[in-house]
């Protein structure tokens, strides 16, 4: 999963101290050239060896550890990984309401941010104005505020439950009800549809508008163009903006944490990967046991890239292959 | 010290070699002592600054009022101790431990903190500054402080901590909506049986929305551990074996979750849903007016009527004394130890820190600022003094204080390590029956099958 910085060529070369003696043109070019290059990139390369490498290989022997901070870790084996998957039934809870948080909210952000940049493709007056008002909430989402604002919006006397009640519904809390809380959660992420937005909206702006114009000819209506040209021709974004997608959902905590007060309760429906992950690591103290949920993260969210990519091929059309 | 005799045996080699200098180089003899002299300047009077200056840091949780008063009392240590600079960290309690812990971890904790949760690891891997031996030595001055609330807060038999303020698992009670519902008052000796009473009395007088009590596991109330600790002292016994295992029975679980079904069934404390949608005590239903009674920490007392919209009154829990519900022949409730301050053993200053410990504990000036934001002090002395500054909900606390150290079993046998984390697994298990999840049967046998993986 480390990337690699540095083309592998350049690895078996001697230091460039050496070289710079010997006249050897080329080599030495090549060399000094690189020495530059590394020299500017050190500090990036300092940061990820020590602040990134460092600690991910420590969280990986600590995930084969008991571990609670104070005292120091002690080996167990794969004790913790076969814990996570026979022993703790709250671990299983999590994995499911995660995977249906990313099964719905993933698709339904991408469509929603899809149709909107439909729309601000259009030409309008004062466009940039809408775009930059519906990036907004991308720029709060994330953020500790809006999610305690969630909890007021879905809450038993907050909007939806008032604006339900105009139309006779009796409202509910959203928010303490077990089979509801996470879609509470799930309507925060689809929200935040500002940069898949962004994103889809370059795209549309590189399809040509003569294929269009043909397919007018040929009398094609509004819903045959967008299933036989913008969606094919918009598959290398979609596959982007999905891949994403994919990978923030997985990671998401702070909605989760705010909006159940750090419990993920009401009974466990919104206990989140992650957050379930920073409970039993800071709350628990169990951080060899939170290193191996870690891990499995990374396993999980790595096949299913993988899986995602291997899908590509069949559904997502690059512009190259017809030149 | 080392600063001193470093430039004094520097000029004094000068001195050596400036004699074998001949009388013409005068000037520059002069030049070198004054050399000297200049760089030997800045390193004493670093010296003497770095003897008077103290950096130290403290941290608490709590709510405005609480913080405000600390950092005036914090003001005042710092006027008395010149050259002490005293840096705070303070906040709301969640996350306040994870916090913590990290700074454990990673050896740079405050010198001086409240401890919320894990005490017992902090305490068994030797993070905590023991205390005897500055009670001994009188630096700690404990004299005025009631003795048997002490030994419940000893660890293996020794002290780490000192109470900031007494405080108690507690009732508040809406005193305006007792009045309305033409319900009287329970006194401090009440029992189960008239708590039910009274909460079932006030359900029915009051307009629907309104129950009588919040439930037992209200979030951020007592998640319903303590309360059911304080059940099971009332039969003569604890919530843990010293080993740190369970000491309850299924029976003993099962009649308390039955107790709090049937009256959640009949209305009398909320649905499921009400309880949930707690965050803190800022959104417990007695704030929200919609219940009458609340169970939590005594020492939130001046924060929580701040919030609350009628004047509330404290009132010890409830016991199993002459009750049929719930029912016990001693009173189980005792005092506790949330609003405790400890000393970071790997603290630089820790004179310092024990002068601070014993600053809040018996120093008039402190407590007149303080009064009763974490509780009851622990001094008799100044619990005397600030009590004709304190308000009515503060003096009611004093009360109930009281009256749990006059009644309370002595014997306290402190959690296990895990303790926090069978605490919540008691608040789920509670709400897996009040959401309907599953039944009180299916939820006991699963609360002893998970409280197992947890202890294990």
């Amino acid at each position: 999963m480390t990337p690699s910085p540095t083309p592998t060529s350049t690895d078996a070369l001697p230091p460039p101290k050496t070289s710079l003696a010997k006249a050897r043109p080329r080599g030495r070019n090549i060399l000094s050239e690189n020495a530059w290059g590394f020299l500017f990139l050190a500090p990036w390369i300092i940061g990820m060896v020590f602040f990134m490498a460092g600690p991910t290989l420590v969280s990986f022997y600590l995930s084969f550890t008991s571990f609670n901070l104070l005292e120091p870790p002690e080996w167990i084996a794969a004790k913790n990984y076969v814990r996570l998957f026979t022993q703790d039934g709250r671990y299983l809870s999590a994995l499911r309401v995660t995977f249906t948080y990313v099964a719905l909210a993933v698709p339904l952000n991408l469509a929603f941010a899809l149709a909107l940049a439909m729309v601000l493709n259009a030409k309008i007056k004062g466009l940039g104005i809408y775009r930059a008002t519906y990036y907004i909430p991308s720029l709060l989402g994330g953020s500790v505020a809006i999610a305690i604002l969630w909890r007021q919006v879905f809450g038993f006397d907050g909007i939806v439950s008032q604006a339900l009640a105009v139309f006779g519904i009796q409202g509910s809390s959203w928010v303490s009800s077990p089979s509801q809380a996470l879609w509470t959660l799930i309507i925060l992420h689809v929200w935040q549809f500002g940069s898949p937005m962004i994103i889809f909206l370059a795209g549309l702006k590189q399809i040509p508008v003569e294929l269009y114009e043909a397919a007018s000819v040929d009398g094609a209506g509004p819903w045959r163009k967008f299933w036989m040209i913008t969606v094919p021709m918009l598959t290398p974004v979609i596959f982007f903006n999905l891949i994403l997608q994919i990978i923030n959902s997985f990671q998401a905590f702070t909605p989760a944490f705010i909006v159940s007060g750090g419990s993920g309760g009401p009974l466990d429906s919104t206990l989140f990967y992650t957050l379930y992950l920073y409970l039993q690591g800071f709350a628990n103290f169990r951080m060899g046991y939170a290193s191996a949920m870690a891990w499995v993260l990374l396993v999980i969210i790595g096949v299913l890239t993988a899986l995602a990519f291997l899908s590509s091929r069949y559904w997502v059309h690059y512009d190259d292959s017809a030149k | 010290m080392n600063g001193t005799a470093m430039s004094a045996g520097v000029s004094a080699s000068e001195e050596i070699i400036v004699s074998h200098i001949p009388p013409g180089a005068l000037s520059r003899r002069t030049l070198l002592m004054g050399a000297t002299a200049l760089a030997g300047l800045p390193l004493l009077s670093s010296l003497a600054r770095g003897q008077d200056k103290i950096d130290m840091r403290i941290a608490w949780w709590g709510s405005d009022d609480r913080h405000q008063k600390t950092l005036k009392i914090i003001d005042l240590f710092e006027a008395e101790h010149p050259g002490l600079t005293m840096e705070s960290q303070y906040g709301g309690l969640i996350g306040y431990q994870d916090k913590l812990s990290t700074e454990f971890a990673g050896g740079n904790a405050p010198d001086i903190m409240q401890v919320s949760d894990s005490r017992e690891s902090l305490i068994k891997s030797g993070r905590l500054l023991e205390l005897d031996d500055y009670i001994k030595s009188g630096e700690l001055n404990l004299s005025d402080a009631n003795t048997s609330v002490l030994e419940t807060l000893k660890v293996d038999g020794k002290l780490y901590s000192i109470p900031w303020g007494l405080a108690s698992g507690c009732y508040f009670i809406d005193t305006k909506v007792f009045a309305d519902s033409r319900v009287e008052e329970p006194g401090l000796d009440w029992n189960w049986d008239g708590f039910a009473e009274k909460a079932k009395a006030i359900a029915a007088a009051t307009p629907d929305g309104v129950y009588g009590a919040a439930d037992i596991w209200a979030p951020a109330g007592t998640r319903s551990f303590y309360p059911f600790e304080f059940f099971l002292r009332g039969r003569g016994k604890t919530a843990y074996t010293p080993e740190g295992k369970l000491n309850f029975t299924a029976d003993e679980l099962t009649e308390w979750f039955t107790f709090w079904d049937e009256l959640r069934k009949a209305g009398v404390v909320p649905p499921a849903e009400i309880t949930a949608l707690e965050t803190g005590f800022e959104t417990s239903p007695i704030v929200t007016g919609r219940a009458a009674m609340y169970p939590i920490n005594s020492s939130i007392a001046s924060s929580l009527q701040a919030l609350a919209p009628n004047p509330l009154k404290v009132l010890s829990f409830p016991s199993g004394v002459g009750s049929t519900a719930l029912s016990g022949d001693k009173y189980g409730a005792f005092i506790n130890s949330s609003m405790q301050v400890y000393v970071n053993a790997a603290s630089e200053h820790k004179d310092v820190a024990i002068q601070f410990l014993n600053f809040v504990t018996n120093s008039p000036d402190a407590a007149k600022i303080h009064l009763m934001a974490r509780g009851v002090p622990l001094s008799s002395k100044i619990a005397a003094l600030v009590s004709p500054d304190v308000s009515p909900i503060e003096r009611s606390m004093v009360d109930m204080i009281q009256y749990v150290q006059e009644h309370a079993v002595p014997e306290v046998v402190s959690w296990p390590v895990q303790g926090g984390q069978i605490q919540d697994l008691m608040q789920r298990s509670h709400q897996e029956i009040a959401f309907g999840q599953s039944d009180i049967a299916g939820t006991v046998s699963k609360f002893f099958d998970e409280a197992e993986f947890i202890l294990e």
